[in-house]
């Protein structure tokens, strides 16, 4: 009887030991997480959210009720008017415009960007061609990462081979974050191979079922913006801090002559 | 001796047997809850899976890239009052419109609903990217979703008696008693953004739920727009 007593017992501790794996995974990405700012307005608060990937601590442990994240209070001066809200042509103002949606921020490790992406799979490939507002200024981003293994989506997709998840940053100089550190203004998105040239890639207008577990009816910078809250966040661990609304739902005529563009919401990832 | 290894030989098993099912069920419980996502595995989506009652899986369900057809969209449309720049503005025509939704995500975006309609047209250049502006954007959405935060806006004032907003990025909106719009010049400089002003104060209904607006009305009478099927976000 002792013995049952102990294979039970067990029995509970191995099924809590593999269930608590999931709490200390999940916790930075609930609702507890979002919308939530210390009370000096510096920051976002997570609801006990750890740190991760090298970026220290997630913030003040503050218990706070999921089913409210939504609206999202006024808030103080926490983006600050240094960063863009798109990428851009050649000087800022070129006839071109804006081009991607900034979509995702890296907070206090905005300098170590690249290095966050590379040891999550998204390896450099160069600096990007395309330009932010860093302050006053207009500068050439600094980060282009993306998958570069594109025969992941032969299973689904046909062409193929080049397609992949993408992503530019601007590492921006202007902003000093209250907690330290620097911010990267990002664009994540999904090039869909067109096969010839000189249109080779374009942002699908809705990204349909090209993964599975993404929802389909976003565009690919929204997928984008997912698949990296889901490869830096729920896999590779770092701190997820918030989502705001900035707006910048322009949509951009593709050379696929889709029209894609983002519903205007932006991650915050430290 | 043989009946006591015996005892301990079922003992082992069976303390074998109730670890692995632990283990297994463990390991389900985790699964269910955290899926992975991978090409491999075609699973519950753990990073967008929407709330229950938003919309969950609408997409994108009605587009026109014609004047004619996007002025029938317009007008059938009747989920909150649309509002456009007529059939042509500054000698840009009207080129499309589309009704652009997405679910809303597990970890804190809303669901999202915006109108766009299009002036003019652009020809993607042959950058790498292989994408354009279009010159004038008009999107509108129900007075009930989510504000943009303050930081995004550069200045505010007002446009035909009614609060509006410039976007940093040179986009004008207006948040108008049962709609916001959002209208977007050419490019991201000044020029755009004056644009945007110039387009703002022609602005007009484009449905039977906005048909008493006019240009020379102010966007903050509510007399003259209807709530449509849309009350609430």
């Amino acid at each position: 009887m002792r013995r049952v007593g102990l294979v039970a017992g067990l029995a509970v501790l191995a099924f809590f030991a593999v269930a608590a794996d999931y709490q200390c995974k999940e916790q930075p990405g609930t609702a507890s997480c979002i919308n939530l700012r210390t009370g000096d307005g510096s920051d976002f608060a997570c609801g006990g959210g750890g740190g991760g990937g090298g970026g220290g601590g997630g913030g003040a442990a503050t218990a706070v009720p999921t089913a409210t994240a939504t609206p999202i209070p006024p808030p103080p001066a926490f983006w600050q008017t240094n960063g863009s809200q798109f990428s851009y042509g050649s000087g800022c103002v070129d006839d071109a415009g804006e081009i991607d949606p900034v979509t995702m921020i890296i907070r206090r490790n905005g300098a170590q960007a690249e290095q966050i992406f590379n040891d999550n799979g998204i390896t450099v490939n160069g600096q990007g061609d395309q330009n932010f507002k860093d302050g006053a200024t207009c500068v050439a981003g600094e980060i282009s990462s993306a998958t570069n293994d594109g025969t992941q989506f032969c299973y689904v997709v046909v062409p193929c081979a080049e397609s992949r998840w993408h992503v530019r940053c601007n590492i921006v100089a202007s902003i000093a974050d209250p907690r330290g550190g620097t911010w990267a203004t990002c664009t994540p998105h999904y090039d869909q191979e067109q096969g010839t040239g000189p249109c080779w890639h374009a942002v699908p207008a809705v990204f349909g079922n090209r993964w599975p577990g993404l929802r389909p009816d976003l565009s690919g910078f929204d997928a984008g913006r997912d698949w990296f809250y889901y490869q830096l966040v729920t896999v590779g661990g770092h701190s997820f801090l918030g989502v705001e609304n900035w707006g910048n739902i322009r949509r951009m005529h593709q050379c696929s002559e889709e029209m894609s563009g983002s519903n205007g919401w932006v991650n915050h990832i430290q | 001796m043989h009946r006591f290894k015996s005892h301990r030989l079922r003992s082992g098993i069976v303390f074998l047997g109730v670890g692995m099912f632990a283990l297994a069920f463990g390991f389900a419980f985790r699964s269910a809850v955290y899926p992975r996502l991978s090409p491999a595995s075609v699973t519950a989506d753990p990073v967008t899976d929407p709330t229950p009652g938003t919309g969950a899986g609408s997409t994108s369900p009605s587009q026109a890239t014609d004047p004619v057809k996007c002025k029938q969209l317009m007008k059938s449309f009747d989920d909150y009052p649309l509002v456009w720049l007529g059939e042509d503005f500054e000698g840009l025509p009207l080129t499309g419109c589309e009704h652009v939704t997405t679910a809303a995500s597990s970890y804190g975006i809303p669901a999202t609903d915006h109108f766009y309609i299009y002036y003019g047209t652009c020809r993607p250049g042959d950058n790498e990217h292989g994408s354009c502006l279009i010159p004038v954007q008009v999107s509108v959405e129900p007075a009930c979703s989510t504000p943009i935060i303050e930081d995004a806006k550069k200045r505010h004032f007002a446009i035909r008696g009614t609060a509006a907003s410039e976007l940093y990025e040179g986009s004008i909106q207006i948040e108008a008693p049962l709609f916001k719009v959002l209208i977007g010049g050419s490019g991201g400089n000044s020029a755009g953004t004056a644009q945007a002003a110039r387009a703002a104060e022609v602005i007009e209904g484009a449905n039977a739920l906005a048909s008493q607006l006019t240009s020379s009305d102010r966007f903050s009478d509510g007399s003259k727009v209807k709530q449509g099927k849309k009350t609430s976000c």
